[in-house]
């Protein structure tokens, strides 16, 4: 489950041996906690859109995991992402690479990406920055 | 020779009676009493420190990571107990921002390092950071602290530890 809470002192306001994953600022923090925590009057709990926004990213779909490696077989990718974010940047996943950055379509909160290869590879495709989840990422396939 | 009543006289005067205070040096009640009172309960006091001296079975956590943008030193793990740090490994989201991960064994910081150059998970020991065949491997008997900070892209940590 996703929370957003307080940072006390420098430290998270959580048990941390149920932390899965966090990101703090200096005066908050969004985590992802595994089961047996007991929830603190202090935290708010947010949706998985709100936890992946801090890390200025989206889920990731796409329509096909594998392409012919022909530059004409398409796959679309799709970010789902929080309303407050304008763009979002896709990376290569491996090497942390800029693809490209696209605009958020404001009225859906997506943004797409299409992929084609003219080699055969597989390509790992985040959309903004690193999170453990990998809710952000997907692998296609060209061959 | 002694008649009955000098042997009955001699067991009374040694047995000694239930009411008989705990005594060392008593009869055999005062003894039992003595051994009872003081003994027993001083034997297990000591087997209980004795036993709270050594290490208890350990529970590992699963791989966790934290992540900041702050521009100060906070904490991504702040754990308290007995315990040791596994691994810990540190990265940037993307490379060159002024950055650091510290880490704090029972209130000593035992590495500080900055994994600015690192765009993909990149070993942490207590020597370093960059030595991919090494264990961070260090025990802690008060506290295990994370810390990281960065002036640009976000800093990441991960970490693998056990606690009792």
């Amino acid at each position: 489950m996703y929370f957003r809470v307080p940072v006390v002192d420098g430290a998270l306001d959580i048990d941390y041996s149920f932390l899965i994953e966090a990101r703090l600022t200096d005066s908050i923090g969004v985590v992802m906690l595994r089961d047996g925590f007991e929830v603190r009057a202090s935290w708010q709990q947010i949706s998985e859109t709100d936890y992946l926004a801090a890390f200025n990213a989206g889920r990731l779909q796409t329509n096909k995991t594998v392409v012919t490696a022909n530059g004409l077989d398409t796959a679309t990718v799709v970010a789902e992402v929080h309303s407050d974010l304008a763009e979002i940047t896709f990376y290569h996943a491996d090497t942390g690479e800029v693809i490209t950055t696209v605009p958020v379509d404001p009225t859906t909160c997506t943004a797409t990406l299409q992929v084609t290869a003219t080699t055969p590879g597989v390509v790992r495709i985040r959309a903004g920055e690193p999170t453990i989840t990998r809710l952000n990422e997907v692998v296609i396939t060209a061959q | 020779m002694f008649g009955i009543e000098e042997i009955v006289g001699t067991l009374r005067r040694v047995l000694g009676s239930r009411t008989d205070a705990a005594d060392a040096a008593g009869s055999l009640h005062a003894k039992v009493k003595y051994i009872n009172d003081t003994k027993i309960p001083t034997t297990e006091t000591n087997l209980t420190n004795t036993i709270n001296t050594r290490q208890a079975p350990r529970r590992g956590y699963p791989v966790a990571a934290g992540s900041t943008t702050s521009n100060s030193y906070v904490s991504l793990l702040s754990s308290t107990g007995k315990g040791r740090l596994i691994r810990l490994q540190g990265k940037v989201a993307s490379s060159g921002p002024t950055c650091g991960i510290k880490v704090i064994i029972d209130g000593t910081t035992i590495i500080e390092v900055s994994p600015s150059i690192y765009t993909s998970w990149t070993e942490i020991t207590a020597l370093g950071i960059g030595d991919t065949n090494q264990a961070f491997d260090m025990c802690f008997n008060q506290s295990l602290n994370i810390q990281a900070y960065t002036l640009g892209a976000a800093v990441y940590a991960q970490w693998v530890y056990e606690k009792e």
